[in-house]
Order: C-alpha cells, then sequence, then structure tokens
C-alpha cells in the first residue's frame, strides 16, 4: 500500500524534485492533487491543508516547543479549575439532598442554602474575570507562536 | 383585553418587525443568514445569549416557582448560571475557532464524514424541535393568561412573527430582537425588584424573615426538599442543567455569530453577567409574589405559577406596568422561539440539503432560498404539533432537551476537542447513543406516565422511576463515544487531529469577518 502510494507521489512530485516526508494516509488527496496546493473543494473549507516543502505539517507544528509549552499552561490551569467548579456546584443537590447542613440559619434570615447558592453565583463571576485575565496571556502567547510558524502556516 | 394591553402589545410586533426591515436589507449572502456575517460584538452578543436563557421559563417559571416551592426553585437559576463556566472554559473558544455555521460544522472539522454530518444534524434538529414544543405550547398557553387571546391563535400569531424574523432577517433579526428583548426584560425585572425591595424596606433580612413565616410552607420554605423528594432525581436534573448549556445547538450558534475567539469569550462572560443578575432578581420577584400575592393567588391563576410575576406587577405597579410585564413575556418568548427555528433551518439547509445532499456543492443563493424554506417547514410543523400539544403537560421537553444536549452532543464535542484516539465511529455512537438513552428514558419516566388521569401524557405506571435520565444518559453517551472509537477498525488521523488541536488553540484560519 504505502510503496504504491509513494510511486504516485513520486509521479506527481518526483521530477520537481522535492523531498517530502509526509503521513501517507492523510496526505494521499493532497498528492494526488497538486503538491504545495490546497484541495481541490471548495466547498469543504477544512482542507485547506498544505503540504510545507520543508515538510512541516501541523503535527510538527504542534510538536513544537513554544506549542507544547502552550497547551501545558493551559492544561495546568484548566483542568484542575473545571474540577474545583463541577464539585463545587454539585456538591449543592448532594448535601441538599442526603444531609442537613444547607438547612440551618446564617445571617440575615438566609439559610445556608441560599448562601451556598449566591456563593455559586460568586464563583461564575470571579472565575469569569480569571479565565478572561488568563487567557488575554495566551493570546500573546498564540500571537507569538502564529508568527513564529508564519512561514510554515503560509507555504 | 384592555386598550393598554393592546398597544404594548403592538408596539413589540412593530418594533420586531422595524428590526427584521433592517435585518433583512443586511441579509445578503449565507454566512449573513446563519451568522450575522460573523460581526456582533462581544456585548451584543452577550446579550443575545443572555436572552436565550432569559426565556419565558426562566422569567415566569422561576420566579413563580421560588414563590411557590421556595429553594428548589432556585435550583435552574444556579445550573443554567453555572453552565457559563463550564462553557466558557473548555467549549466556546475551540468552538468558535473550528466551526463555521452549525454545530456539525465544527465536529466534522475534524471528522470528514457525512454519517457524522448527518447524525449531528439530527440530534440538533431533535434537541431544537422538543424545545420549541415546549415553549410554544407553553407561550399559548401564558399568551392566552396574559392577554385573553385564544389559545390556537396565540401559538399561530408566536409561529408567524417567528417565521417573519427568520426568514427575512436570518440571525441579525434573531440576534436584534434577542438583545432588544434582553433589555426590556432586565429593565422590566430591575423595576419589578426595586418595588419589591422598597416594600422590604430595602432590608434583605426583612425580606428573608417575612418569607418565612408568610408561605404556606413556613420555616421549610427556605430550605431544600419541598419539591423533590428523591435526592438522585433532583441530582440528575442539576446535571443537565449545568452540562446541557454546553451542547445546546440553539446557544452554539451564537458564538459563530462573532469574529473570533476572543470576542466569543468575552460575550460568554459578559453574558453571565446579564444571567446572573437577572436570576438573583428572580429572587426578589419569587419573594416578593409569596408575601404581596399570596399562594392561593398564584395557583388559582395559574397551577404551575407561570402568573406570579405578572400578578405581581399588577400589585405593586398597577395595570400599566402589568401590562408591561406582559408584553416583555411576549417579546421573550418571540425572541426564544425565532432563534430555534433558524438554528433548526440551518441544520437542515447547510448540512443535510447543501453538505450532505449537495455535497457542498450550491450557490449562495440556493443555501440562503433553501434555509429560508426550511425555516417555513420547521416553524409549520412545530405549530402543528403544538396545537396538538394544547392540553398535554409537556413542560419537561425543554429539560429533556437541556438532557439530549448533554448526553449525545456535550461528549462528543469534548472528545472532538481533547481526545486523540477519538474517530467518526465514537462520534457516531455517542451521539446516537446519547440522543436514543435520553428519549427512551424520558419516555419511561413518570414525566410521560402517571397513575393518575391528566397527570402526564399517558395514564400508567412508569417503567423508569426518574423523571430526569440525565445522570445515566451522560455517562451512556461517553462510554458510547468511548467503544464506538475502540471497537471500529478506524486509524487514528493524527494529522488531522494536530491540525484540530492547531487551529482551536490558535485561531489559525477562522475566516475573517466580512464587511458590510
Amino acid at each position: 500500500m504505502f510503496q504504491i502510494i509513494n510511486q504516485k507521489l513520486k509521479n506527481c512530485l518526483g521530477e520537481r524534485g522535492i523531498v517530502m516526508s509526509i503521513n501517507v494516509k492523510d496526505h494521499y488527496d493532497s498528492a494526488l492533487g497538486s503538491a504545495g496546493k490546497t484541495t481541490t473543494d471548495p466547498a469543504w473549507p477544512y482542507q485547506d491543508r498544505t503540504i510545507t516543502e520543508s515538510g512541516r505539517t501541523y503535527i510538527e507544528l504542534t510538536r513544537t516547543k513554544e506549542f507544547t509549552d502552550l497547551i501545558k499552561k493551559k492544561k495546568a490551569f484548566l483542568l484542575p479549575t473545571t474540577i474545583f467548579f463541577l464539585t463545587f456546584y454539585f456538591l449543592l443537590p448532594i448535601l441538599a439532598a442526603y444531609t442537613d447542613v444547607l438547612k440551618g440559619d446564617a445571617f440575615y434570615g438566609l439559610t445556608w442554602a441560599w448562601v451556598y447558592a449566591l456563593l455559586q453565583f460568586a464563583v461564575v463571576w470571579i472565575g469569569g474575570l480569571v479565565y478572561m485575565r488568563t487567557a488575554a496571556q495566551y493570546d500573546v502567547t498564540v500571537k507569538e507562536i502564529l508568527t513564529k510558524h508564519k512561514k510554515e502556516l503560509e507555504k | 383585553m384592555s386598550f393598554l394591553s393592546l398597544s404594548l402589545f403592538l408596539s413589540i410586533v412593530l418594533l420586531t418587525l422595524t428590526i427584521t426591515y433592517f435585518s433583512a436589507k443586511k441579509t445578503k449572502n449565507a454566512s449573513d443568514f446563519y451568522t450575522a456575517g460573523g460581526g456582533l460584538t462581544a456585548w451584543q452578543n452577550g446579550l443575545a445569549v443572555a436572552g436565550d436563557f432569559m426565556s419565558a421559563a426562566s422569567f415566569l417559571g422561576i420566579t413563580g416557582a421560588i414563590a411557590l416551592i421556595g429553594f428548589d426553585g432556585f435550583y435552574m437559576s444556579i445550573g443554567n448560571l453555572m453552565a457559563f463556566l463550564f462553557l466558557l472554559y473548555l467549549v466556546a473558544e475551540p468552538l468558535r475557532n473550528l466551526g463555521k455555521f452549525t454545530l456539525a460544522d465544527m465536529i466534522t472539522s475534524r471528522f470528514n464524514s457525512k454519517k457524522v454530518r448527518g447524525m449531528a444534524a439530527v440530534s440538533t434538529l431533535v434537541i431544537s424541535i422538543f424545545y420549541m414544543i415546549a415553549q410554544l405550547v407553553g407561550a399559548g398557553g401564558l399568551i392566552k393568561l396574559l392577554l385573553g387571546i385564544d389559545y390556537g391563535l396565540a401559538v399561530l400569531i408566536v409561529g408567524i412573527m417567528m417565521t417573519i424574523y427568520v426568514i427575512f432577517g436570518g440571525m441579525t433579526a434573531t440576534s436584534w430582537v434577542q438583545i432588544t428583548k434582553a433589555v426590556l426584560l432586565l429593565g422590566g425585572s430591575a423595576i419589578l425588584t426595586f418595588m419589591v425591595f422598597s416594600k422590604f424596606n430595602f432590608n434583605v433580612s426583612e425580606m428573608f424573615h417575612h418569607v418565612k413565616t408568610g408561605t404556606p410552607l413556613g420555616t421549610d420554605y427556605l430550605q431544600p426538599g419541598n419539591k423533590y423528594k428523591d435526592g438522585l432525581d433532583m441530582i440528575s436534573l442539576n446535571m443537565a442543567l449545568v452540562l446541557g448549556a454546553a451542547g445546546l445547538p440553539h446557544l452554539l450558534v451564537r458564538f459563530f455569530t462573532v469574529k473570533d475567539a476572543v470576542t466569543a469569550r468575552k460575550s460568554v462572560v459578559y453574558s453571565t453577567w446579564f444571567i446572573g443578575a437577572f436570576f438573583v432578581m428572580t429572587i426578589f420577584l419569587g419573594f416578593g409574589a409569596a408575601a404581596f400575592v399570596g399562594f392561593d393567588t398564584i395557583v388559582g391563576a395559574d397551577p404551575a405559577g407561570n402568573m406570579a410575576a405578572p400578578l405581581l406587577s399588577l400589585i405593586v405597579g398597577g395595570d400599566f406596568l402589568f401590562a408591561f410585564i406582559a408584553a416583555v413575556a411576549f417579546a421573550t418568548i418571540l425572541a426564544v422561539v425565532s432563534g430555534l427555528v433558524l438554528t433548526s433551518a440551518s441544520a437542515f439547509a447547510h448540512d443535510i440539503y447543501g453538505e450532505i445532499i449537495k455535497g457542498g456543492r450550491v450557490t449562495e443563493k440556493e443555501q440562503v432560498l433553501v434555509a429560508r424554506i426550511a425555516s417555513v417547514g420547521v416553524a409549520a410543523a412545530s405549530i402543528v404539533l403544538a396545537l396538538f400539544s394544547q392540553t398535554l403537560n409537556v413542560a419537561f421537553l425543554s429539560v429533556l432537551a437541556l438532557g439530549i444536549a448533554a448526553s449525545a452532543n456535550l461528549p462528543v464535542i469534548l472528545c472532538t476537542i481533547y481526545w486523540k484516539r477519538f474517530n467518526a465511529s465514537g462520534a457516531i455512537t455517542g451521539m446516537l447513543v446519547g440522543l436514543l438513552s435520553s428519549v427512551i428514558l424520558v419516555f419511561l419516566s413518570p414525566n410521560v406516565w402517571n397513575s393518575e388521569p391528566g397527570a402526564a401524557i399517558f395514564v400508567g405506571e412508569a417503567l423508569f422511576p426518574l423523571g430526569n435520565p440525565t445522570i445515566f444518559t451522560v455517562p451512556l453517551g461517553f462510554l458510547g463515544a468511548y467503544l464506538g472509537t475502540i471497537l471500529s477498525s478506524e486509524k487514528v488521523d493524527e494529522e488531522k487531529y494536530a491540525e484540530v488541536v492547531y487551529k482551536s488553540n490558535t485561531g489559525h484560519g477562522v475566516k475573517s469577518v466580512q464587511n458590510h
């Protein structure tokens, strides 16, 4: 299978002497078309995948240090916070269903159930602001990455 | 209907038609029709997103529920609001970066498969139509109560109005009607809240102490457990509320109306401010109704409590405020249903007709034409279904829609963005299992079967004990996605996944906004 495709690749590109290292299955279609161009179906907006002459595809771009660093940073922020939000959220119905702790009076005539519920509002608002601030930092990194990868992405 | 009510009611109709007239001029191509050309600002989209959640069900329903059952009525608000945090952190930005017009676009950005697209379109249609029937049936009943118009006529008026907005003004009209209504609703609620709070001498403590003694529930009023006796069912409901929003098609398409992920992110945060403020106000309205309207009067007007807010406005603000609140409730209904028509029409015209049947080879003109025809079709079908459902208790359909969104769409959305091994078979089985299990379990539940005649659609014993099956169906949806993936021989397309990861994190390749 690989050999057949490789042969076709050579037929397409060989004469121009472009050396390519690509994922065969992914680029089967592109290879049959013209190298370095997008695929032909204009209705399909997601196929504008290019085979760059240096062979740097998305796999390679996602393996660059700057990109893996970004993903690591995002994961370290998003995963624990999401788990916290879900735990904090589900604790209310669980406590309400199986314990009496939320039934006691808190202050100003509110029971703990209302206090907990309103705390969730505070968590949403604070969580939104924290996200906006953190994401603004990612925006800067993303801009740097896109500038750095400009050449590979344009080819 | 009084002259005052009629004139306010007509002003809403005129205002929305004016919006539609100006939007129609701007609606030229498919992108305009489906996503308002992607040109909404963060504040505008924030209000529109908020508008989708400040529905008649939340304005009238939550106020009534708080007035009648106290704390249990407030779960809906907490869940709906908390859902936005989940949406913001995990879904909104990747969705904006990968999608174009519909939810199916986003999932097929990874799997170029007609079956995946078809499945996503079917799930969108099922969710939106269930939601719409619940809204239309509710609308018919509410307009009858508020304005004294006959149920059938009320459904027809709402149905015709929503169709006009969508076919002429597309997403631009739908969004601006939603924004206008969100402002009206926030304003109306703020006035009511102020009046209620002044009656409690602007004292939170006095308000809470007052309702502790002033309702038939006594001190239990402020405690959880007045409505939901089954803990598991209640937790399951909360799960549908918090996870459903992130899979709700008519909400997700709102993120395609802005130019990039940064704007999408801001619009979610702004919408949490609007919705949060609104839900805090529903506490005042609910307590106010419990204190000043009274349990018996509220139940007398409508057993479900939907008349609590309008009756409260009559007592604290007189005829004018009542007519104003009724008109705002009418605008709310119109805005929410038109968003649903548009979402269903997009799934049909763009996904099923444009991409699946025509393989993407359709002209702009043809796309918009088909979308308009689909809007009429979807609207007509929903109106007919709503007319036949008049006597049925279908309020559970909106929670069912959230449950399907959480079980069928959310697992697949998350796996598409975050799971490398995921494949097209997994996407199809995930959506299919989530959708079928939700629908089947609800149709075996006490919401549909009740031994008391009239309490549910059918008379008999329910085979499934919980009214909300979400706590089972969400894990089933994930399991379907997992098993479908590992049991198929499909190879992982690593380059495609790398592309999805790269694009969803950087926004590379997002189409720029068109100029108007």
